[in-house]
């Protein structure tokens, strides 16, 4: 598992770089069009991920005191927060889509719909875990002193996170 | 008894990207702006690498590759923000 999120990390990273060498080409573009993305729905979305990064690290601690039915409701609380990001996310695309704004339509757009699209379908990922962990840990089949598969499903999850927590601020607030 | 650590660390965590949305929110902008908050966002990322985790309980190799993975796109951006305002 920290070999695949090594990996997915690095991509990151990458397209993070190419963000930035990029609008070194484009400043005047880049820095017209940020101003019109919405902050206040990227603050939102900012919100539930690193709070469900931390009832996911509550679910945790609960499996190892032992609390099984604690833990399942942490991880049911952090797949709800998981969802208010894909709800926000969706949204926002489907009214770019709605104006007509692609990929195609310029540099900027191409990044930014595209490595927050990127992003969104790791959220997607990571929310299949997270129902998958609530789901065994509902019927058990954690314990508190193996719980190995828990920490990597977990693991991933805080990885979407800390993608975010780069993502935020380069293309919504930096200029 | 409930572990108190986590609560502070996510309480830090809102209050950092609340100071990162009103920078935005504001339009403060330009290299040293860009460089403090890219700061801020390198200390949630070691917040979260460290005290979510769980790699300050790690010893050894395993301890650092996904904190130096905080500082690579962090010196890209900043490079690239440093040309953009030479």
């Amino acid at each position: 598992m920290w070999f695949f999120i090594l990996a997915e990390l690095l991509v990151f990273a990458l397209l993070f770089a190419a963000y930035g060498f990029t609008r070194l080409e484009n400043l005047m573009l880049f820095n017209q069009l940020q101003q019109q993305l919405n902050r206040d729905l990227a603050l939102l979305n900012t919100l539930a991920l690193i709070s469900a990064s931390y009832t996911v690290v509550r679910s945790v601690l609960a499996l190892k005191s032992g609390e099984n039915s604690q833990a399942a409701r942490w991880m049911w609380l952090s797949f709800a927060l998981g969802m208010v990001f894909v709800a926000v996310k969706s949204y926002e695309y489907s009214a770019y889509i709605g104006q007509g704004i692609s990929l195609s339509t310029n540099v900027f757009y191409m990044f930014y719909l595209g490595m927050t699209f990127f992003h969104y379908m790791h959220v997607i990922l990571g929310l299949v875990i997270l129902a998958a962990m609530a789901l065994k840990l509902q019927r058990g089949d954690y314990m508190a002193d193996e719980c190995s598969g828990l920490e990597s499903g977990a693991a991933y999850w805080h990885m979407v996170d800390l993608v975010w927590l780069i993502l935020f601020p380069l293309i919504y607030v930096m200029h | 008894m409930m572990n108190n650590k986590p609560s502070r660390v996510y309480l830090v965590l809102l209050l950092l990207t609340l100071l990162t949305y009103l920078v935005g929110e504001n339009g403060l902008g330009g290299l040293w702006v860009a460089a403090v908050v890219m700061l801020v966002a390198v200390l949630k990322g070691v917040l979260v690498v460290q005290y979510f985790m769980g790699f300050r309980q790690v010893i050894g190799w395993w301890r650092w590759p996904v904190l130096v993975w905080l500082f690579l796109p962090t010196a890209l951006i900043m490079l690239s923000f440093y040309l953009a305002a030479i």
